[in-house]
């Protein structure tokens, strides 16, 4: 396992919420992520797909470091993050870096773009003085943009500049892995592709891994080399990014494809009347949306199981 | 059956003419839309695709003289079964319009409904307003209509106020209202956008459903070209305010004849690896656009002309429509 070149692995990796159900309701805990465990190796873009509320979002703040988890584990280069002493956690922060979805939300609008870009540096005391200036302009030239821009402020900027300025930053520690949840959401799809095309240009010249979320299919399948399906919060399905596309396995993959707009030769949606009396957490999770579903599907959960070189969790492939 | 002719007067339902729609600003106007021309024949699905900021929800949002206060629209907007112009219509008559011959559904399903009311008593009302149906009546009428848009368990869901609900289950909601007076016309801005794939297929698959039942004519707004491929019958792309080609579904997928529109479909992303070539640059903002063709900025088969003379919509044969000199190079 470790000939290749791991950089991050998860293990068991499970997040629960509590909440109330209504103003004065019994507390209940949801399990947004659940027992999720996949590894990102170097050079190589791992994609989450997933509808809203599968889990991504919460799956990845857990790698970053910024969520605890309530159970599993996370591993940089074979170590546990949770154990990291503050060396490591420093360094951890360095070659582990995240764009958002909104670049609205994530550039202080009070803060010149020379500030937000040399705030890294200054944070981690790499460079300082005239360099400093020298290096920014060559972060807003690889992200291509122009150097006098660093005078400006977030609001002088389009949505597609922004989420520039937003990698640029992400870049300035020369990361090894950049996890990107959903980046080119708020985006147009003229501005989509100028940035998917940054991105494949910063990997080659930078050497960088990407940990890719996304709900976008036809995007995930363009620049994703491997994909894990999540539903509520589990791994369905996962592989490299070829076989999963040309043939899923699991139904909801395969409902994901079909649903996907603009698809030739499309068959029909599976469909299935929703069964309402079904509680969620000792089954499938999709059973109920399932056209494959047998009886024992919901009384028992099907674990990840290796497949084809792919893993999969359902009972009826 | 005999082919129509997408274009004669008989079918014609809708008629958008010259419409310009201005920003006021304190000592100035800003141009956002700029002499749009489109018609939306009966039961027909008319997209008006393009990114955002071209005007196109503005359009939309025009025809049942909805823009918000500081946008004034000119030109006329033709509605024939009753052969009156919208924009000018008193709003006494316009009433009797809205939402009765064309209802309108948009985004964000969470903001169109109210929250403290049920949404039976919401699709009711609008039913006691228009058909004049007394209360049990509208509560029977409301549980049918739910049950056409596919909530199940409909006679329960009525009771539901909309935070009970899901993005898609409100927006079936939403339909429902829409539909509830049988219109002509239903304006649909984006209804998809927010919901996840596997709902937006749902609810795509219904809308078409219901327009090919009731023989509605639907005229959707949306920036997704395979959202415009699933449903559209005819198209018009909108670039900074104006449309800059017009065509059936079949002729703008098969054979685009703007340099803009090649370039949306080379920013999809395709089955292959190979390198997406997108359109360089950004969107001029309404204020600075070029003087010549609006596109000449990021356009690739740019000419010196372009640059001083905006081409017209002019069409290139087979009622495909677009506004570039250079359109019958692209013609294959």
């Amino acid at each position: 396992m470790n000939l290749k070149d791991e950089l991050i692995r998860t293990e068991g990796l499970t997040r629960e919420f509590s909440v109330r159900k209504g103003l004065f309701g019994q507390k209940a805990t949801i399990r947004a992520v659940d027992n999720v465990s996949v590894s990102l190796e170097r050079d190589m873009v791992f994609s989450l797909v997933g509808e809203s509320g599968s889990g991504k979002s919460t799956f990845a703040r857990m790698v970053l470091n910024l969520l605890k988890p309530t159970a599993g584990r996370v591993f940089f280069k074979g170590k546990d993050t949770s154990r990291f002493t503050k060396e490591e956690l420093r360094e951890f922060r360095r070659s582990v870096q995240v764009v958002f979805q909104d670049p609205f939300a994530s550039l202080n609008p009070r803060q010149s773009i020379y500030s937000a870009l040399s705030e890294p540096f200054k944070v981690h005391s790499i460079v300082r003085g005239k360099e400093l200036k020298e290096r920014v302009a060559e972060l807003l030239r690889s992200v291509g943009l122009q150097p006098e821009h660093m005078n400006r402020y977030p609001h002088e900027f389009s949505g597609g500049q922004r989420q520039r300025i937003c990698i640029a930053r992400a870049l300035a520690l020369t990361p090894e892995v950049i996890v990107a949840d959903e980046p080119l959401s708020s985006l147009d799809v003229s501005i989509q592709a100028q940035i998917l095309n940054l991105l494949t240009d910063l990997k080659e010249r930078y050497r960088l891994s990407y940990l890719f979320i996304s709900h976008d299919l036809n995007v995930v399948r363009y620049f994703s080399d491997h994909v894990a399906v999540m539903y509520a919060g589990r791994v369905v399905e996962e592989g490299s990014a070829e076989e999963l596309f040309d043939s899923p396995l699991h139904p909801y993959t395969e409902l994901l494809i079909q649903s996907s707009p603009g698809r030739k030769g499309k068959k029909p949606l599976i469909k299935r009347q929703d069964d309402q009396g079904y509680v969620n957490n000792q089954g499938c999770a999709f059973y109920p949306r399932c056209a494959l579903r047998k009886r024992h599907c919901s009384t028992e959960k099907p674990v990840l199981k290796d497949r084809d070189g792919r893993r999969v969790a359902c009972f009826e492939v | 059956m005999a082919i129509k002719d997408p274009l004669s007067s008989e079918n014609l339902l809708l008629s958008i003419k010259d419409l310009d729609i201005y920003l006021k600003k304190k000592h100035s106007q800003v141009n956002l839309v700029n002499s749009v021309n489109l018609r939306v024949n009966h039961s027909e699905v008319f997209c008006i695709v393009g990114e955002s900021g071209c005007g196109k929800s503005i359009t939309a949002l025009s025809v049942l003289r909805l823009l918000p206060k500081n946008l004034t629209a000119s030109g006329s907007i033709l509605y024939h079964p009753v052969s009156s112009n919208l924009l000018t219509l008193p709003e006494q008559e316009l009433l009797k319009v809205r939402g009765k011959e064309i209802s309108m559904i948009f985004q964000e399903p969470m903001t169109s409904l109210n929250p403290v009311f049920t949404i039976g008593y919401q699709i009711e009302e609008v039913l006691r307003l228009h058909e004049g149906l007394s209360k049990r009546e509208a509560r029977q009428r409301a549980t049918e209509l739910l049950q056409s848009v596919k909530i199940p368990e409909a006679h329960l869901r009525i009771k539901d106020y909309p935070h009970q609900l899901s993005g898609g289950m409100r927006q079936r909601v939403m339909i429902a209202m829409a539909i509830a007076c049988n219109p002509r016309l239903l304006i649909a801005d984006e209804p998809t956008t927010a919901l996840d794939v596997t709902v937006q297929a749902e609810i795509l698959d219904m809308l078409l459903e219901i327009q090919a039942t009731r023989g509605m004519s639907i005229l959707l707004i949306t920036h997704d070209l395979a959202v415009v491929e699933e449903t559209a019958q005819r198209v018009a792309v909108m670039y900074a305010g104006r449309v800059v080609e017009m065509a059936d579904r079949k002729g703008l997928f098969e054979n685009p004849r703007h340099p803009y529109t090649i370039g949306l479909f080379n920013s999809l992303p395709g089955r292959g690896k190979k390198r997406l070539n997108p359109i360089p640059g950004t969107v001029p903002s309404p204020e600075e656009l070029p003087r010549g063709c609006k596109f000449s900025t990021r356009c690739s088969m740019k000419l010196k002309e372009c640059e001083f003379r905006e081409p017209e919509l002019k069409d290139t044969g087979e009622n495909h429509l677009s506004r570039c000199i250079r359109a019958d190079e692209l013609k294959g």
